[in-house]
C-alpha cells in the first residue's frame, strides 16, 4: 500500500509523527505508546463526587438510595417490585397485559390527555413486566415534579383498564406474537424454555395465547397490582435535582399508599439437569443457525464473583477482544459474533456462550471453542490478561454515572442485588484485590470441566435449514 | 415493551451487535430536537479542514468522541457495493503503530465503549470513555484516519466477517429482503437501491485494493467531523484537537461527490410472498429527488410525520387503529439527503379481521387507497394550534439532551452530517418554532408531486 499522504512532525510527544521533514523517518513502527499518553494527559484526577445516601420515609417502611446532581434541572426515579414479575403473576397473561394497558388513561387523565401532558412538560415514565420484577423508570424536568407525581400516582393507583384499551393491546399482542414466530431467536429461546425451564413458571411463552389473555379480567389486573406491588418488595433510586427533604416527601407521597406485604411467594427451585445432552431443532424459517450454551454461574454476592467476571472477560465477555472472538472471528471469520457473558435472575446464576452462523461453519466452530475452553480450564488466564481485564473493568467506571436516568437505575440495582450502601466506594478496590491465583482456582472449581454436552454444560441450537429467499 | 412499536426499521450497520440488535433510523432529521440554550456547543475548524464541535457537560467525568466521515454507502464504486462498510471493519485491522488488534485491545483495555457503523451518507466512529483516557482515544483515531495499513490476510478474513454479518441480518428473517426488492423498484441505478452492506455476490467480489482506494479517496480531515461531548472545556478540546488531528494532512488530489442520475418515474405495487413470513406488512414509499426539499422544508414534514403518527394519540394512528380498527399499527417515516433523495415511508401492520377473506392483491390496494385517504385528511385538519402543540412538545423533550453527553454529541453529530452549520444547531428551537403552517402545507405538497412511488405488500407463502 502506497503512502498517498505524509505526516509532518506533531507536537512534544510525535504521535503520529511518521515522516519528519523530507524523508527522515522516526518511529515509523514504534507502537503507540498508550501509557505514555496517559501518564502525561492534562484531563487526569477528575472524579465524580455523588454520594449515595439512603432516606427513609413512612416510618422507615419506605427507603431508597439517593444521589444529589444539581447541575441540571432534572430528576430520575427509577423502582421496581420483586416477586412481581410475570414469572410470580397469578394468572397467566396478567402481568404483560398490565403493562401494555396501564398507562393508558388513569386518574383525571384519558389517554390522550396522558400522552399530551407528559409530552409538553417533559415527563417519561415506562412500565417493564420482566421476568423477575415489575419496575418502572420516571424522569421529570425539576419545575414538574408536582404534575409527575400525580400522574405515577394515577397509574400505580388508579389506572382505568379501559376494555377498549384492552381489546386492542390483545389484538396487538396477538399480531405481535406472529412476527416473534418469524425470529430464530425465538425458537431458540422456545427451545430452552421447554426442555431447560420444563414446568418451572420460567418456561412460559413471552405472549400467552389470546385464549390465555381473554381469561384476564379488569379485577385480576387490579389485585394483581394491589398485591403485588408492595413496600416490602420495593427498591427505589433517585438522582439528579431532588434534595433529602424533597425525596423523602415523594417517596412518603408515592408509596405510602402501598400494601405493607407483598403476595408474591418465592418460586419453586429450578433443578436443572446438567449433563442432558444437547438439544437440536431443525428451523424451516432461519438459513443460519443459532447457538446457546448455558452452564452454573456464580451469585453476584459470591466470593468467587470477581474472579469470574474477570475470567468471563478474558474468554468471552471483552468484546471483539476476547479469546473466542479473536480465534472464531478475528482468525477465521467465521461469524459476526461469539460472546460469552454471566446472568443471574430468580432461577439461579449462569455462565453463557452464545453464537449464529451459517451452518457450514458450526463443526469449525465448536472445535474451536473446545479447542480454546480446554486451554483456558488447564492453564487458566495470564497474569496480562488479568492486568488487561481489571484495567477495563476500573477504568469503565465512571461510565454509570453518564446521565440520570442512568444513575438511578444502578441505585435501584444497588438495593436488587444488595450491594450496599457504600458499593460504589468499595468496588474498585474489590476489582483491584483480585489475585491470579484466586481467578484460576475459581475458574477450576467452578465452571464445567468440559464445554460438550452431558458434561456440566448444556447445548442449545437451532440448525438453519431454510432455503434462501432469494 | 410498548405496542406501538409494531413497525420497525432497521438500516443502520454496526461493527458489531450483542444479542439484542439496536435499531436506529438514520437520515431521519427531526426525531429529537435541540434547544441551543439548553446545549453548550462551540466549533471550530482545524487549518487541515477537519471540523470540531464541542459539547461541554461537567456533571460526571466521561466523554465521547466521534469521528465522522462523510461518506458511506453511496459512495460505493459501481458493483464494489459494501466497499464502504466493509473499509468501516477494516479501520480496526491496524496501522504501523497500532499493529494487529492493538485498537481493539486499548480501548477496551481502557474501559472505552467503542463501535462504528456504516450509512448511505455517513461512517462513524466512537468512543464513549472515562475522560482521563480521552487523549489515548484521540491518538488512535487520529492514527487510523492517518495511517490505516491492510494486509491481504486480515482483508480476506474481515470480508468474511462482513459476509456472516449480511448473512445473520438476510438470512434469518425474511423482512430485510422485502425492503430490499422494494428499493430496487424505486431507486433503480440510484445508490439507495442497494442496501448499505451490498449484495452477497457484490461483498465476495471485494479486494484490498478497493478498501484502500476508498480510504484515500474519503478518509481525510477535511472530509470528516470530530465531536467531542462531555467533561471538556471547548480550550482544552481545541488544544488537543490541534495536538492529535492537527498534523494529519490531506492528500493532494482531491475527491468528487458522486453525482446521481434521476431514476425513472414509477408507479408500482408489488405482493411479496416469502417463506416465514407470519405478519402481513405493508409499506408505500415514496421517492424524492435531491434536489426536492429544502432545510425548512425538512423541518415541516418532520413536524407533520409527528403529527400524524408520533404516538398512540397521533391523527392516523388515532383513526385508523384506535377508532375504525382497520389497523394494528401504522407510522409514516421521512428521510432525506441533501442533493441525493429521500423516501416519505407509510407503514401498516393490517388487522386480521378487516380484511381476512380477500386476496393479497385486495388487501394491498385496499390498505393504500386507506392510507392515503387519512394522511389527506389528516393534512387538511391540521390547524395553526396542533402545529404550536408538536413543536412543544419536541421541545420539550429536548431539555434531557442537556444531561446527557452521549444523546447531545449524537445529535449534533446527525445535524453536522446533514449540513447544519453550528449556528443553525445551536438555534434549531427556533428554527423549529418558525415554522408555519402554510410551510408544511407547502412541503407536504412537494412530496405530493412526486411521480416515483412503489407500494408493496409482504405476506407469508
Amino acid at each position: 500500500m502506497q503512502k498517498k499522504w505524509k505526516i509532518g512532525l506533531s507536537c512534544a510527544i510525535v504521535l503520529l509523527g511518521a515522516a519528519v521533514g523530507c524523508g527522515l523517518w522516526t518511529d515509523a513502527h514504534a507502537p503507540i505508546d498508550a501509557e505514555r499518553i496517559l501518564v502525561n494527559s492534562k484531563l487526569n484526577g477528575r472524579t465524580f463526587k455523588g454520594e449515595v445516601v439512603e432516606i427513609f420515609a413512612d416510618n422507615n417502611l419506605l427507603h431508597a438510595y439517593l444521589m444529589e446532581e444539581h447541575s441540571v434541572p432534572l430528576a430520575a426515579i427509577s423502582f421496581g417490585f420483586d416477586r412481581a414479575g410475570a414469572a410470580y403473576e397469578p394468572k397467566d397473561g396478567v402481568a404483560l397485559l398490565v403493562e401494555n394497558v396501564l398507562m393508558d388513561g388513569a386518574g383525571r387523565f384519558s389517554r390522550k390527555e396522558l400522552r399530551e401532558v407528559m409530552k409538553e412538560k417533559g415527563i417519561k415514565l415506562a412500565v417493564s413486566a420482566e421476568n423477575d420484577r415489575l419496575t418502572f423508570s420516571l424522569s421529570f424536568v425539576k419545575k414538574f415534579e408536582k404534575e409527575a407525581l400525580e400522574i405515577l400516582k394515577a397509574v400505580l393507583y388508579d389506572a382505568h383498564f379501559d376494555k377498549n384499551d384492552i381489546e386492542l393491546a390483545r389484538r396487538q399482542l396477538a399480531m405481535l406474537k406472529q412476527q416473534q414466530k418469524e425470529s430464530p431467536q425465538y425458537q431458540l429461546n422456545r427451545l430452552i424454555d421447554r426442555t431447560f425451564y420444563g414446568k418451572h413458571p420460567y418456561a412460559k411463552e413471552g405472549i400467552p395465547d389470546d385464549a390465555v389473555l381473554a381469561k384476564v379480567s379488569v379485577q385480576d389486573m387490579r389485585d394483581y397490582l394491589k398485591q403485588f406491588m408492595a413496600k416490602d418488595t420495593l427498591s427505589v433510586g433517585i438522582a439528579g435535582d431532588m434534595d433529602g427533604a424533597e425525596s423523602e416527601a415523594f417517596l412518603t407521597q408515592a408509596f405510602a399508599g402501598l400494601n405493607e406485604k407483598s403476595k408474591g411467594r418465592e418460586l419453586p427451585m429450578l433443578q436443572p439437569d446438567w449433563n442432558a445432552p444437547k438439544v437440536a431443532e431443525v428451523s424451516d424459517i432461519s438459513a443460519q443457525s443459532l447457538i446457546m450454551l448455558k452452564s452454573l454461574g456464580v451469585p453476584r454476592l459470591d466470593d468467587d464473583f470477581y474472579p469470574l467476571l474477570l475470567a468471563d472477560y478474558v474468554f468471552g465477555g471483552a468484546g471483539l477482544s476476547s479469546r473466542l472472538s479473536l480465534a472464531v472471528r478475528e482468525n477465521e471469520g467465521l461469524t459476526y459474533g461469539i460472546y460469552s457473558f454471566l446472568t443471574s435472575d430468580d432461577t439461579g446464576d449462569f455462565w453463557q456462550i452464545y453464537f449464529s452462523t451459517t451452518p457450514d461453519n458450526t463443526a469449525r466452530i465448536f472445535e474451536l471453542l473446545n479447542q480454546e475452553y480446554e486451554k483456558f480450564y488447564r492453564e487458566g488466564i495470564s497474569p496480562h490478561e488479568l492486568d488487561v481485564a481489571k484495567s477495563s473493568l476500573l477504568s469503565s467506571f465512571n461510565l454509570r454515572f453518564s446521565s440520570v436516568a442512568v444513575i438511578a437505575d444502578m441505585l435501584e440495582q444497588m438495593q436488587v442485588q444488595k450491594l450496599g450502601i457504600d458499593f460504589l466506594k468499595n468496588r474498585q478496590n474489590q476489582v483491584e484485590a483480585v489475585t491470579l491465583e484466586q481467578v484460576n482456582d475459581a475458574i477450576r472449581r467452578r465452571l464445567p470441566k468440559t464445554l460438550k454436552d452431558g458434561d456440566g454444560a448444556r447445548v442449545f441450537e437451532i440448525v438453519g435449514a431454510a432455503r434462501k429467499n432469494n | 415493551m410498548r405496542l406501538f412499536s409494531l413497525i420497525q426499521e432497521n438500516i443502520k450497520l454496526s461493527r458489531f451487535t450483542l444479542l439484542s440488535v439496536g435499531t436506529a433510523l438514520m437520515l431521519t432529521i427531526v426525531a429529537r430536537s435541540a434547544q441551543a440554550k439548553l446545549m453548550n456547543l462551540s466549533a471550530f475548524t482545524l487549518d487541515n479542514g477537519l471540523q470540531v464541535a464541542v459539547v461541554e457537560n461537567h456533571k460526571a467525568p466521561v466523554v465521547l468522541q466521534q469521528v465522522l466521515y462523510k461518506t458511506g454507502s453511496l459512495y460505493d464504486p459501481k458493483g464494489k457495493g459494501g466497499i464502504a462498510h466493509l473499509l468501516e471493519h477494516m479501520m480496526f485491522r491496524g496501522t504501523d503503530k497500532l499493529p494487529g488488534k492493538m485498537f481493539d485491545n486499548l480501548t477496551q483495555k481502557y474501559g472505552a465503549q467503542s463501535n462504528a457503523y456504516t450509512t448511505y451518507d455517513e461512517t462513524g466512529y466512537y468512543e464513549f470513555s472515562d475522560i482521563s483516557k480521552l487523549e489515548l482515544m484521540m491518538a488512535l483515531e487520529a492514527e487510523r484516519m492517518a495511517n490505516l495499513k491492510m494486509s491481504d490476510a486480515d482483508f480476506l478474513k474481515e470480508r468474511g466477517v462482513v459476509l456472516q454479518e449480511r448473512k445473520q441480518r438476510f438470512e434469518s428473517n425474511p423482512v430485510p429482503l422485502f425492503y430490499e426488492t422494494l428499493n430496487k423498484i424505486l431507486w433503480q441505478d440510484h445508490p439507495f437501491a442497494s442496501s448499505v452492506g451490498g449484495s452477497e455476490p457484490e461483498i465476495s467480489g471485494l479486494n484490498i485494493q478497493d478498501a484502500t482506494d476508498f480510504y484515500h479517496a474519503y478518509y481525510r480531515p477535511d472530509n470528516a467531523i470530530l465531536i467531542l461531548a462531555g467533561n471538556i472545556t471547548k480550550d482544552e478540546a481545541r488544544v488537543l484537537a490541534k495536538k492529535y488531528y492537527g498534523s494529519v494532512q490531506n492528500p493532494t488530489r482531491s475527491f468528487n461527490r458522486p453525482t446521481f442520475v434521476e431514476p425513472k418515474n414509477v408507479d408500482a405495487d408489488m405482493v411479496v410472498k416469502l417463506d416465514g413470513v407470519q405478519k402481513p406488512r405493508f409499506v408505500q414509499y415514496i421517492r424524492l429527488d435531491g434536489q426536492v426539499l429544502s432545510k425548512k422544508d425538512i423541518e415541516a414534514l418532520g413536524l407533520l410525520t409527528t403529527f400524524l403518527t408520533g404516538d398512540d394519540t397521533a391523527y392516523v394512528y388515532d383513526k385508523l387503529v384506535y377508532r375504525d380498527k382497520k389497523l394494528l399499527g401504522v407510522e409514516v417515516g421521512f428521510s432525506y439527503c441533501f442533493g441525493v433523495g429521500g423516501t416519505v415511508s407509510f407503514y401498516a401492520v393490517p388487522a386480521p379481521e378487516w380484511l381476512n377473506d380477500k386476496t393479497p392483491e385486495t388487501q394491498l390496494a385496499e390498505i393504500k387507497k386507506l392510507l392515503r385517504q387519512t394522511i389527506d385528511d389528516g393534512v387538511k385538519t391540521l390547524t395553526q394550534q396542533d402545529l404550536d402543540k408538536i413543536k412543544n412538545r419536541m421541545l420539550s423533550e429536548a431539555v434531557y439532551m442537556q444531561e446527557n453527553p452521549q444523546a447531545a454529541g449524537r445529535f449534533v453529530g446527525s445535524m453536522l452530517i446533514n449540513n447544519y452549520s453550528p449556528e443553525e444547531i445551536m438555534n434549531y428551537d427556533e428554527r423549529i418554532m418558525a415554522v408555519t403552517l402554510d410551510e408544511v402545507l407547502q412541503a407536504w405538497n412537494k412530496v405530493k408531486k412526486s411521480e416515483a412511488t412503489v407500494a408493496g405488500y409482504l405476506v407469508g407463502k
